[in-house]
């Protein structure tokens, strides 16, 4: 055996496995945090979901709290979509959209590994703006009170 | 890998080798293979536990056939050998012809499926020359490195472990880049439609292909013949090494399921920026506030299990699945002396390929593989800057002690 590395894989084995483990039971079953508002842009590109120039389909539709299922059983305690409410006071909205530019849900996006879209899917050839019956989250909507699409009509004829 | 020997010896009516493994090491990995997917079944549910399986397999076609670009690309470059390249091409092709009109359809088995598409611009024109650059020093790509690593190379974990420290970096920078030029992605199903796109497709390779093959000839006067293997059946399964071909279109077909079953297509370096992103917060780096892991999808990665993490869980199964095949195949974790300039070539190439990966939207199996059999445009931006990247990387590897345009 001494023409083997098998102690340097069995301790790298075991410090991965202890890694794994403790953020496993870090993050198994804490509450889905708020996510925290993204630092204040000095200019384009803070990667703010909800750009401007993202007019022509519902900006929070890459950032949809109901792909973490709020609406469910294991929703969080507060309004997801407060982390980056495109209607507060520094309205994030102003800034770049990295998800503007391509598809938000592309394997290798930086906006969604996990599919974000996968629930309603803004990039599936459907109106992703469609009507509430076909957002299974929309009845109860976390983001209605804080509705960046309030405002105007990301659904218009320029929508997705 | 050509070997002869086996061949003539049969010929002349010698026995089959011994089917040898390291018995050890091959119970162990067995062991720890279907324990972690029982885990992954018990700790997030079944669904991850099937992800998980789908790299095992990975690992272990990865690992048996020697699937690696890098050393494709650098015996194209350097020995103007062109087979592996082309069973890269044809691997691309085979998911290409599944992938185009799966994407078409949307949900071809009830829930939504995206392929990797992505910009053509700046981020990737670097990021991928940074990546082929890189991979030419680290010893291998997204791939490789993670089925060598797991296979026991300790210089890939050493380049494994950098690629995670560039990914992470890569996502501190990543918005950064996103402001330089580029269009929107392009994909070609939806221009051409999907059998436009998967003929222009298949075309474009097949003219890479053709490239390769005049360039072989003209080098060597025919193409490389395939010499027998030296197992067959049941031992050549456990042993290997599996034909390149083969194994091509195995892998083609895994990045089909991998699409039905998660929904976006195999990707791998996505999975070392989460790594970098835990490690780094659990030494109090606040990646929490960095743009980039504000994103919906990375910062849902980044606040639940690394288990829920379908890139991360993937990784995990190619890695075991590796170290499986390697034990089966009497290899793993050979003890080999590693210079100390190589092992500085392996972090650096590592820390570039992390790097480039983030800016490009993937390695070569995300941005290349994916990307290419999806239809999307930034794939073949990808292809061409990493490699114009390896042949630079190739030429430096001298500096480091290694084989570059001539041997040492």
């Amino acid at each position: 055996m001494t023409d083997r590395n098998y102690l340097l894989y069995g301790a790298v084995f075991l410090a991965a496995s202890g890694a794994i483990a403790a953020d496993h039971f870090n993050h198994a079953n804490a509450n889905p945090p708020a996510i925290a508002n993204p630092a204040p842009s000095a200019g384009a590109g803070n990667g703010n979901p909800c750009a401007a120039a993202n007019s022509g389909s519902n900006p929070c539709a890459a950032a949809s709290p109901c792909m973490a299922n709020p609406c469910g059983a294991a929703g969080s305690n507060g309004n997801p979509c407060a982390g980056y409410n495109p209607c507060g006071a520094e309205n994030p909205c102003a800034a770049a959209n990295p998800c503007g530019a391509y598809n938000p849900c592309a394997a290798a996006s930086p906006c969604a590994v996990s599919n974000p879209c996968g629930a309603f899917n803004p990039c599936a050839a459907g109106n992703p703006c469609a009507p509430a019956m076909s957002n299974p989250c929309a009845a109860e909507n976390p983001c209605a009170a804080a509705n960046p699409c309030g405002a105007y009509n990301p659904c218009g004829a320029a929508g997705q | 890998m050509a070997d002869t020997s086996g061949a003539a010896a049969r010929a002349q009516g010698a026995p089959m080798p011994r089917f040898t493994f390291d018995r050890g090491p091959a119970a162990i990995c067995a062991v720890i293979f279907i324990a972690v997917a029982l885990v992954i079944a018990q700790a997030v549910n079944l669904h991850q536990m099937v992800v998980y399986l789908i790299g095992g397999v990975l690992g272990l076609a990865l690992y048996h056939a020697s699937f690696g670009f890098t050393g494709g690309w650098r015996r194209m470059a350097v020995e103007r050998r062109g087979r592996g390249m082309r069973a890269q091409l044809l691997m691309i092709a085979v998911a290409a012809i599944a992938f185009i009109p799966l994407l078409a359809v949307g949900a071809p088995l009830g829930s939504p499926i995206v392929g990797a598409l992505a910009p053509v611009g700046v981020s990737v024109l670097v990021g991928a020359l940074m990546f082929g650059f890189g991979m030419q020093l680290g010893g291998g790509c997204g791939s490789g490195t993670l089925f060598t690593a797991g296979g026991g190379s300790a210089r890939m974990l050493v380049t494994l472990a950098f690629f995670v420290l560039g990914a992470l970096v890569g996502t501190a920078h990543l918005p950064m880049w996103l402001t330089l030029p580029a269009i929107p992605p392009v994909g070609l199903g939806a221009v051409f439609g999907p059998a436009g796109g998967v003929i222009v497709t298949l075309i474009a390779l097949a003219l890479v292909a053709l490239v390769t093959v005049v360039i072989e000839r003209r080098a060597h006067g025919a193409l490389e013949a395939i010499s027998a293997p030296t197992r067959t059946g049941w031992p050549r399964f456990f042993h290997g090494p599996w034909p390149l071909v083969g194994t091509g279109i195995l892998l083609a077909g895994m990045n089909v399921v991998t699409l039905l079953v998660t929904g976006h297509p195999w990707s791998i370096t996505f999975g070392f920026g989460v790594w970098g992103a835990k490690i780094a917060q659990a030494f109090g780096v606040g990646v929490e506030n960095w743009a980039f892991w504000n994103w919906p999808g990375p910062a849902r990665a980044l606040h639940n299990s690394v288990l829920a993490d379908d890139t991360s869980v993937m990784n995990f199964g190619i890695l075991i699945g590796a170290a499986l095949a390697a034990a089966l195949a009497g290899k793993f974790a050979p003890r080999v002396r590693v210079p100390i300039a190589s092992l500085i070539a392996a972090a650096i190439g590592g820390i570039l390929m992390g790097y480039g990966a983030r800016l490009a939207f993937g390695c070569n199996i995300g941005a290349l593989f994916s990307g290419i059999a999806s239809g999307s445009l930034h794939g073949w931006l990808w292809f061409a800057a990493a490699f114009t990247g390896s042949l630079l990387g190739i030429a430096a590897r001298p500096i480091f002690g290694l084989d570059g345009f001539k041997k040492k």
